[in-house]
């Protein structure tokens, strides 16, 4: 039930700011695998680009921003700095794109599981919002 | 006597001729052969596997690595729903085989717990870089170790996202790209070598 309610209320939090996100989950993997991936949608409705420029999660140790690029059938993956979003528009972290690196679980991930997240912007802004780990 | 001398002149002709052509078709042939080649020895927490305990079964490869946070669960979940979806009897016809492209952190034992998550089905293997560098060259795929000294993980792997089907007699009918085709595709594609 405390799940539940803490849930909601990061929710309303969620919403009640200039970023919203959507979307948010963890990529199930493997007990003995000691990293995952995290997607989502974050919208903002600030006049001026904004940078997420950091996250921590509290089911990683470290939690860093990669970008994957695919070109002619070969991936290839890299830490990005920080990850822009366009003034009033969206950027997506996706399967085959930006994504969160979630590395040195604490524990394994199960699935429906909702854990948290809190991103870093370089506008000041700090969000904590749920993220579940769900396929 | 000058007849002689022609004769013995276009038969050495026609000599160097076969000759010629027997060495081109060699060559053609051994070619073939070796683009034909794709079997793997390989080492799994069970002992060695070879593409070839597999005859008469529809085979599914997947060369990644178990740090691969994107690509690899996909097509290995994808690979998994196929599955899935096959009768029992569709089922036992089917081999599916994650092959890691980095034994540093893959050991047999890592690549048996992380592969049977997603799939019982799935044998996890691996191997050391000569046979690495030389079952990947066989299919025609790449993988390559990139540093990222900025990053937790040290480094990562730039690999070949295909999924290589071979068909029953061992012969490498198909590769998919998991991010561009769907589940149906990748069930048509193994029912139509069943």
């Amino acid at each position: 039930m405390n799940k539940i309610l803490i849930f909601l209320i990061m929710i309303i939090i969620s919403y009640s700011s200039s970023i919203n996100i959507v979307n948010a989950k963890i990529r199930p993997v493997p007990p003995i695998s000691k990293v995952s991936s995290g997607f989502m949608k974050i919208i903002s409705s600030y006049n001026k680009d904004i940078r997420l420029i950091k996250a921590k999660s509290n089911f990683s140790k470290i939690t860093e921003i990669h970008n994957v690029k695919i070109k002619n059938g070969i991936m290839d993956m890299f830490q990005v700095p920080f990850l822009t979003i366009p003034a009033n528009g969206f950027t997506e972290l996706k399967a085959g794109s930006y994504h969160f690196m979630f590395i040195d679980l604490i524990k394994p991930l199960k699935v429906k599981e909702i854990k948290s997240i809190k991103l870093y912007f370089d506008n000041g802004v700090k969000k904590i919002i749920p993220i579940e780990v769900k396929r | 006597m000058m007849n002689k001398y022609i004769k013995y002149f276009l038969l050495s002709i026609w000599a160097l001729a076969l000759i010629f052509l027997v060495i081109i078709v060699g060559y053609v042939l051994m070619d073939k052969y070796k683009q034909d080649d794709i079997s793997w020895t390989l080492n799994s927490n069970k002992g060695e596997v070879s593409l070839s305990d597999f005859k008469d079964k529809v085979v599914l490869i997947y060369f990644g690595f178990t740090h691969c946070p994107d690509i690899c669960p996909t097509s290995l979940y994808l690979m998994s729903d196929a599955y899935k979806k096959l009768t029992k009897k569709e089922q036992s016809q089917v081999q599916l085989v994650f092959i890691s492209v980095d034994p540093k952190r893959d050991t047999p034992k890592i690549l048996y717990e992380y592969s049977k998550y997603f799939n019982k089905n799935i044998i996890g293997l691996t191997g050391n870089k000569d046979l690495l560098d030389n079952i990947t060259q066989k299919y025609n795929a790449f993988y390559r170790f990139v540093p990222t000294p900025k990053s937790t993980l040290k480094y990562t792997v730039s690999h070949t996202t295909k999924i290589y089907i071979i068909d029953k007699v061992g012969k490498l009918q198909l590769s998919l790209d998991p991010h561009k085709q769907d589940v149906e595709y990748l069930i048509e594609s193994i029912k139509s070598l069943i």
